[in-house]
């Protein structure tokens, strides 16, 4: 069974996926007061624009939290078990949802650093996070 | 001043069968739990002139309008939080009886949580289905499916470890959750798990499905319904009062990734208004049914109810003991993790049963204050405090 992809025709997330396609990592931002928005809603919460832009963020950060997953709920991720999900800060109020590579269960601390890296799979270009190596 | 949420009390329960496989429809089920709940009032069906359905079912007011003869229906209503809403479906009843706006109030809900639903039966539209039970469903879509972020207890699991990694928690508590729901099941005749005790070596054999969480941390999938009616205090004798309700959400309730304090839950904003309004608090508590879709969930509400601070759930469930003779019995028919998963509905038509006194073997003695939970979606979260 396929993995799921996700559908880059969604108004309001394709500008993300198609800076993870260029290997940046984009969110909406109100142009009126500034906010990023993100994930995105219906409208700036803070000052009522709908409207927005986009504007780049980090594609490192720290950790703020993870799950192995040691039994799929989905066929199409029967061959990666067990894995990695995480959740990593760039900028204050921006998270993103992803997988954790390249450290083991045993070594994951929260806050530590870690680094984007862009990678195809099942048809999709899709975002991992790697532990930041000094000086990297 | 009194709470005008004083005002009205639940004056019969009923349930459906609760199997794993079932001939009937979810409409059928929750008409079958309606018309115990009316043989338990002692009223005709008929006699019903409001409605609140929990969220998420399939079937429409017209439907139960028509399944019971119900002559003429001056309310109706929804509760969409998830798994809160059967609890939050008590809000909307008190609501209607202490406006006018009806007199006798039917809540019903259920499913075939086994034989329609089931996760580990896969299907190609489980993604579809799993998003569109929850709320944001692009979010679920595009941000969380692709990276095989799919079902609940993969969420709590990322709730989880910040919780450990902050509070150092000592996971035995988990199984101590799990255990006392097991043993209390085994007094209840309607119990799936009745007959089928487990002991801590059983427990912790139980394969881990995401970490820290294994098989016996996660909620029953049954088929059942069951059913309330709610009336003006004082029109029946043996009503058990809802001395208050509330409900309540966390920041960011569509995206638990991006909450600002990711361990916040609904609960909390719930269980002060409703403290408050009822003048009591956790300590006047003699019994907790509460919503246990995961063991962890339990705790969690514990610790966001004011029953500990955070953190310190673990010792407060050694110190006082959740099982049946200990200071503070939890889910003393045994929960979604053990009786059924009936949406939580069956936690409140326990915490009834107990406040009559009506519960047998596993009778809280002299129970006369309890409360009821429920826990939905990203952390939702409702809450009635109940009395005799
Ligand atoms: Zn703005």
């Amino acid at each position: 069974m396929p993995r799921p992809v996700p559908a880059v025709d969604a108004p309001e997330l394709a500008g993300y996926w198609e800076g993870v396609a260029r290997q940046v990592l984009q969110v909406p931002q109100c142009p009126s007061c500034h906010a990023l928005r993100w994930p995105p809603r219906g409208a700036c919460p803070v000052c009522g624009v709908v409207e927005f832009g986009w504007a780049p963020v980090p594609a490192a950060g720290t950790l703020h939290s993870y799950a192995v997953v040691n039994r799929a709920f989905h066929p199409a991720f029967a061959g990666e078990i067990p894995y990695t999900l995480c959740v990593t800060e760039v900028a204050p109020g921006v998270r993103f949802l992803g997988r954790l590579v390249g450290v083991a269960d045993r070594d994951i601390e929260l806050g530590m650093p870690v680094t984007a890296e862009f990678a195809d799979a099942g048809g999709a270009r899709l975002v991992y996070w790697r532990p930041t190596q000094p000086g990297g | 001043m009194t709470s005008p949420q004083a005002g009205a009390s639940i004056t019969g329960v009923g349930e459906s069968a609760f199997t794993r496989g079932t001939s009937h429809s979810e409409l059928q089920l929750c008409l079958k739990a309606a018309r115990n709940a009316c043989l338990d009032r002692e009223c005709p069906p008929e006699s019903l002139d409001g409605l609140v359905i929990p969220g998420g079912r399939k079937f429409r007011v017209e439907d139960v309008v028509t399944g019971l003869g119900i002559t003429d229906l001056r309310f109706s209503s929804r509760a969409e939080l998830g798994g809160a809403s059967s609890v939050a479906a008590i809000g909307h009843a008190v609501a209607a009886i202490v406006s006018g706006l009806a007199t006798r109030v039917l809540i019903v809900g259920g499913w075939r949580g086994y034989s329609d639903r089931r996760l580990g039966a896969g299907g190609d539209d489980l993604l579809d289905k799993l998003a569109q039970a929850f709320p944001a469903p692009e979010f679920r879509r595009q941000l969380e499916h692709p990276y095989g972020l799919i079902v609940p207890l993969q969420y709590y699991a990322l709730q989880a470890n910040r919780w450990i990694r902050e509070f150092e928690i000592d996971l035995s508590a988990l199984g101590a959750v799990s255990l006392a729901c097991r043993s209390h099941a085994q007094l209840n005749d309607k119990a799936v798990m009745k007959d089928r005790p487990l002991a801590i070596e059983d427990y912790l054999a139980s394969p881990i499905v995401s970490d820290p969480f294994r098989v016996l941390d996660c909620c029953l999938e049954t088929d059942g319904a069951a059913a309330l009616i709610v009336e003006e205090s004082g029109r029946t004798a043996g009503g058990i009062r809802v001395l208050a309700v509330a409900e309540g959400r966390p920041d960011s309730p569509d995206d638990i990734t991006n909450r600002p304090d990711m361990l916040d839950l609904g609960i909390a904003k719930a269980a002060g208004r409703a403290f408050d309004s009822a003048g009591l608090g956790p300590e006047d508590m003699d019994f907790c049914e509460l919503y246990d879709c995961f063991t962890f969930v339990v705790l969690r509400q514990l610790e966001e109810m004011g029953f500990c601070p955070r953190g310190e759930s673990p010792k407060l469930v050694a110190e006082r003991g959740i099982t049946l003779g200990g200071k503070l019995p939890v889910n003393t028919h045994g929960g979604l993790l053990s009786e059924a998963h009936v949406l939580g509905l069956n936690h409140v038509t326990e915490a009834v049963r107990q406040l009559r006194g009506s519960c047998g073997a596993r009778q809280v003695d002299g129970a006369r204050l309890g409360l009821v939970t429920g826990y939905g979606d990203f952390g939702d979260g409702a809450i009635a405090v109940m009395g005799r």
